[in-house]
């Protein structure tokens, strides 16, 4: 019994401790750091990590598309974004954390709500479905299954949220023929109370 | 259930097929043709609204399909055929406002998208899909609010927007995965009996807390409306009119439907919350809107205070009584006629008078006494003044709140803030008819007139005859209030 949690596989709780860890100083990292390229490094750990608490969980397609899709291209995506921007207006882009105290009481607060919330509750004994050892090394099939039976419907939302985000970034982005490069971005918005 | 009856999903395909439709088009047609555009959304909104209206059946319970992930019940037919609504008359706010806008054919599309969103949000019955639907309603509204580019004020709004929404997505969806652990389910009935079987866990409280949250920020509830004033002044006035309605229903038919479906056993927790937040909503839109000078603005605080109305509805759904889920249908058709006919005139005025200060409808009686007349009745509405749908609104509002027994004090809260805001509203009217007299409207773009007429026959029709819609109303209400 660890944190009250009976484990009798103790290799397997070392495992999920450390890229628990990980996880956590990956977010850390992320907020914590000044400058934003570092940040983004932090953040790669931390995406990585969580790849790691799905391969314990024996998710390992999920792992492969984490990697892949999160760590591989949208963390790279961000990095080259903000090497771009730091050599486009030649500063380097620092994160402005100036609400320091605030920040941390109020992290603080939802901390403890919710490891309150965690440790106070008794929990019901739940079958969430096939434990992991079942479908081990059957992933790719199961998901699928699923995808187009039980999520169906959210399956055929997503493509219409992708095609819908895709033309509302390109409307924002795209250049009209005649417009002015650089004239949206130059006057700095005021905010009223 | 897998799917059984794709005539169910008639509206939604039909949503879809016509934003793809209009997006094509856009590449097809030549410039001077791209008006059709407009013109055709606007008809294939009715037949969605229309096709949703076929499907509508007193005597049918609710009918789950998708693996029960969607739900057809008359509670979601009531609310997509209000969205269609929603959608013809922004259409026609819009056409002539786009006229001199960049990206003209992806805005109808778009728009289209969010309704879409919107619908799929009455139906939705699981978590992935309410997310997913959510966020579709969110991303596009982001660039809708953002669509002026060379706006600053504009870019300003969609960024407030975005910041604010992204975070109460997330808070959501972190509160919604409480859930899913708590109950080992994504189905909102599965997650109600699991949750109800146990003791009331302090985890499921704090989900609960979580999503109303997520929710609050999205229907601009306080003390989560910090952004609601900027995004709407600084959005292009038809998109802000579609905001103050569209997303905000949407929003709220989701919180009704999670909270009756997910939490029946934490019913009286969530109705105190929901009560306090209600007043607090209603006394800082209306404090906020005193002050106001730019009628965007003194709207966008307007609209806060309403959604504090609907909240009182929202609180006596949790009673047996079940007069509160009525009431809030009723409202929210009131309120979409009274605030695009109000922002309908602010598109007229602006036009003449380049401004989009509330001074701009000074003397507003003598230039153009139609308008002058029109717009007090819509205040009047707002106000909750008899004989309007407002007032009939806000009747059955407060009327459920009174039936409810525990929350009658809710109504005494409403009718105060009602009395704040007869202040503000009253200042427009005394402007137009005692102020400086001003040239009068030269232009009356035809859709801006139609919204006028709609908003005006509407208004004033459902202050005189209200049984009708109070009728349909109730029979949406059903499916919860046998429970």
């Amino acid at each position: 019994m660890l944190f009250g949690l009976p484990y009798t596989n103790y290799v397997e709780y070392l495992a999920f401790l450390s890229v628990a860890g990980l996880t956590l100083l990956g977010g850390l990292g992320t907020i914590v750091a000044r400058r934003v390229f570092p940040a983004c490094l932090w953040l790669l750990v931390c995406l990585g990590g969580v790849a790691g608490l799905y391969a314990l969980l024996a998710g390992h397609l999920l792992m492969a598309v984490q990697i892949l899709v999160y760590a591989g291209a949208i963390t790279v995506l961000i990095i080259f974004a903000v090497m771009l921007l730091q050599r486009h207006t030649g500063r380097i882009i620092m994160a402005e954390n100036q609400h320091l105290i605030g920040g941390v009481l109020a992290a603080g607060f939802m901390a403890t709500l919710i490891l309150v919330g965690i440790f106070t509750t008794r929990y019901q004994p739940l079958a969430f479905g096939d434990t992991p050892a079942t479908f081990a090394g059957d992933n790719v099939k199961l998901i699928g299954h699923l995808l187009l039976t039980k999520y169906l419907l959210p399956f055929e939302v997503v493509s219409v949220v992708l095609l819908a985000s895709m033309i509302g970034a390109l409307v924002l982005a795209r250049q009209e023929p005649g417009e002015n490069p650089g004239a949206a971005e130059a006057p700095e918005a005021e905010s009223q109370p | 259930m897998p799917v059984t009856n794709l005539q169910l999903f008639l509206p939604e395909l039909l949503l879809t097929g016509l934003a793809l439709a209009v997006l094509l088009l856009d590449l097809w047609l030549p410039r001077a043709r791209r008006s059709v555009l407009p013109v055709l959304s606007v008809i294939g909104l009715l037949l969605v609204g229309l096709a949703a209206a076929s499907l509508w059946d007193p005597q049918r319970g609710p009918v789950y399909d998708f693996w029960n992930s969607y739900v057809t019940d008359n509670f979601a037919i009531f609310l997509k055929v209000f969205f269609a609504a929603v959608g013809g008359l922004v259409v026609l706010l819009s056409t002539d406002f786009l006229r001199d806008v960049r990206a003209y054919g992806e805005y109808w599309s778009l728009l289209l998208f969010v309704l879409l969103g919107m619908v799929l949000l009455a139906g939705a019955n699981d978590l992935i899909t309410i997310y997913l639907a959510f966020e579709l309603v969110s991303l596009v509204s982001y660039v809708l609010a953002g669509y002026r580019r060379e706006d600053p004020k504009s870019n300003e709004a969609a960024l407030k927007y975005f910041l604010y929404g992204a975070s109460a997505s997330g808070v959501m969806i972190y509160g919604m995965s409480l859930l899913y652990g708590l109950g080992g389910s994504t189905n909102l009935q599965v997650l109600g009996e699991r949750l109800a079987s146990g003791e009331v866990t302090p985890l499921g409280a704090l989900a609960l807390m979580l999503v109303l949250t997520g929710l609050g920020y999205k229907v601009a509830m306080a003390p989560f409306q910090a952004w609601c004033p900027d995004v709407y002044e600084g959005a292009p006035t038809p998109v802000t009119a579609f905001l103050s309605v569209g997303p905000k229903a949407a929003g709220f038919a989701v919180l009704i439907r999670f909270a009756l479906s997910v939490f029946p056993s934490l019913l009286p927790q969530w109705q105190v919350v929901v009560a306090i937040l209600a007043t607090l909503t209603m006394f800082v839109g209306n404090l906020l809107a005193i002050r106001q000078q730019n009628l965007k603005r003194l709207l966008a605080y307007s609209s806060i205070a309403h959604a504090g109305y609907l909240l009182i509805g929202v609180v006596a759904a949790g009673s047996q009584a079940g007069w509160g889920l009525p009431a809030v249908l009723f409202y929210l058709v009131a309120y979409l006629l009274m605030n695009l006919g109000a922002f309908a005139l602010l598109l007229l005025v602006a036009r003449t008078r380049g401004t989009e200060e509330i001074s701009g409808f000074s003397g507003l009686a003598q230039g153009a006494p139609f308008a002058a007349a029109t717009m007090l009745i819509l205040l009047l509405s707002l106000t909750g003044i008899p004989p309007t749908g407002g007032f009939v609104g806000k009747f059955y509002l407060f009327a459920a709140a009174i039936e409810s027994g525990t929350w009658w004090w809710l109504a005494l809260v409403g009718i105060i803030n009602s009395a704040i805001s007869l202040y503000y509203y009253m200042n427009i009217a005394r402007l137009m008819y005692f102020g400086q007299p001003a040239p009068e409207l030269v232009k009356r773009p035809a859709g801006l007139s139609v919204v006028v007429w709609v908003a005006l026959i509407g208004t004033l029709g459902l202050g005189l005859v209200p049984e009708p819609l109070m009728a349909l109303a109730r029979q949406a209400g059903m499916l919860f209030v046998g429970r």
